[in-house]
């Protein structure tokens, strides 16, 4: 048991609630403050020039690594989507941080393989514990597999995220263009800041600042939202799970998208069935839905991250924001309902699983090639053709 | 031909008493099942904090790996 992690959890949950929920809402304000900062940090240091300063990454294969890569260092999707937000809003192409949200999600899958790790030496139990944990990252492999080339051919994800953010944030007079609350509570300390920065230093160095200070922000705000709504949700949580027993994948796609927005936190929800498969009191076909659900909970951070954007780029914070949802639920609703796409990444997981058993170093075989040796593959073979 | 009718109604009546009780013993089993989970979901916590123990899960991943490594090129 990690005593140095457990520690500052109790002392969470000793404090009243509302204290808890208190610190979650000025944690969420720090979270959009950070966003803001990040699109006017851009808009500072390069102006208009970002397209250009983003052209090393073109190419949708250097989008997806750098977004598998990052979210793999950081270990969670939710900050790296937030973060793309931000960029997204300071000049940021689509076109570019699509392959990256894609790559997020392959990225966020490092968590729970770390977490089946703590069974290793039970045989069996790791086995359980193993496939539990790569099920998640082979049904990831496939959505890319499947949706990268449709992106690249014809555009279906920027074109149905160009709708829906247009459809709420664009032109109509319902739209929340008109009462964007939170751009009216988030600008008044960003300008501050900013402010303060330019006071003493030249712009480009401010919109740097700015953009550093955003990402820390974001890392720091949702590392400890998420710790604190694990305390403050872990009755939820339960609640959501015993009314999913029993019920079909329905019931668990819902449940594992629920408990990800409560915990906000998709690898918190894909690492803590990991023990539970591993049991062995769950099978693998049963927390596999569960899983996919964590893939579409996890998009309402990026959803929340994208209101903080004001401006003529607040559509597209939101489309990118909404690009990430309709990638994961289509993902889920595309591999789920096609009978042999959905147990393909049963299948791959469970042969991965016995082969782990059999030698550790398949393991290590599998994270370097998944973060190193397929992404740096890819990138060689993308510039070739370049 | 009225004995091989009385044997065929016996055993059609014997398999579907099987069937039946393989039914409920199934039904017993899965409810006995959802029992176990909803069990394991009350130890949700347990769960939770093994979340928090990733790295210490990678180091002790190293080590056995480390020896696995030593053991196959013949080193003790």
């Amino acid at each position: 048991m990690n005593t140095e992690t457990i520690a500052p959890a109790a002392d969470l949950a000793n404090k009243p609630k509302w204290i808890n929920w208190l610190l979650v809402v000025g944690l969420v304000y720090v979270l959009l403050m950070a966003v803001s900062m990040i699109g006017g940090g851009f808009k500072l240091s390069v102006g208009e020039s970002a397209k250009e300063l983003f052209a090393f990454a073109s190419n949708p294969i250097t989008g997806l690594v750098i977004g598998t890569l990052a979210t793999a260092l950081i270990q969670s999707s939710s900050t790296v989507t937030s973060i793309i937000v931000g960029l997204v809003a300071g000049g940021l192409p689509i076109s570019i941080a699509i392959p990256m949200v894609m790559g997020a999600n392959i990225g966020t899958t490092i968590t729970n393989t770390i977490v089946s790790l703590g069974h290793v030496r039970q045989g069996q139990e790791f086995r359980r514990a193993f496939a539990a944990a790569t099920v998640h990252d082979f049904f990831n492999l496939l959505a890319v597999a499947i949706f990268l080339p449709l992106e690249m051919a014809f555009g279906l994800l920027d074109k149905i995220g160009g709708a829906m953010a247009n459809f709420l944030v664009g032109g109509s007079s319902m739209s929340m263009k008109d009462f964007n609350i939170i751009k009216a509570i988030v600008s008044p300390p960003v300008k501050t800041i900013q402010g303060f920065l330019e006071s003493l230093l030249p712009e480009m160095v401010t919109g740097v600042l700015l953009i550093i200070l955003g990402i820390v922000c974001i890392f720091l705000s949702i590392t400890l939202i998420g710790k604190i709504l694990r305390v403050l949700m872990v009755g939820k949580a339960k609640d959501m799970l015993h009314r999913a027993i029993g019920r079909g994948p329905i019931a668990g796609i819902t449940s594992g998208s629920i408990i990800t927005i409560l915990v906000q936190s998709s690898s918190t929800t894909t690492s803590l069935i990991v023990p539970l498969a591993g049991s062995g009191v769950f099978t693998l076909r049963q927390i596999y839905p569960f899983t996919l659900g964590s893939n579409i909970g996890t998009c309402i951070t990026g959803i929340l991250a994208a209101t903080a954007i004001s401006g003529p780029k607040a559509v597209l914070a939101m489309e990118i924001a909404l690009i990430h949802f309709s990638y994961n639920l289509l993902g889920v609703v595309v591999i789920y309902t096609i009978p042999w796409l959905r147990t393909l990444p049963l299948k791959c997981a469970e042969w991965l699983a016995d082969a782990a058993v059999k030698n550790k170093l398949v393991v290590i075989v599998y994270l370097f090639a998944i973060f190193l040796i397929v992404p740096a593959a890819l990138l060689s073979i993308s510039h070739l053709f370049n | 031909m009225q004995r091989v009718n009385s044997q065929r109604i016996e055993l059609e009546g014997k398999i579907a008493e099987l069937e039946s009780t393989l039914l409920s013993l199934r039904q017993r089993l899965d409810a006995v099942k959802a029992l176990e989970q909803h069990e394991a979901v009350d130890h949700l916590e347990q769960c939770l904090e093994e979340v928090d123990s990733r790295y210490s899960n990678l180091k002790d991943f190293g080590w056995l790996l480390l020896s696995d490594i030593k053991k196959l090129f013949g080193r003790h």
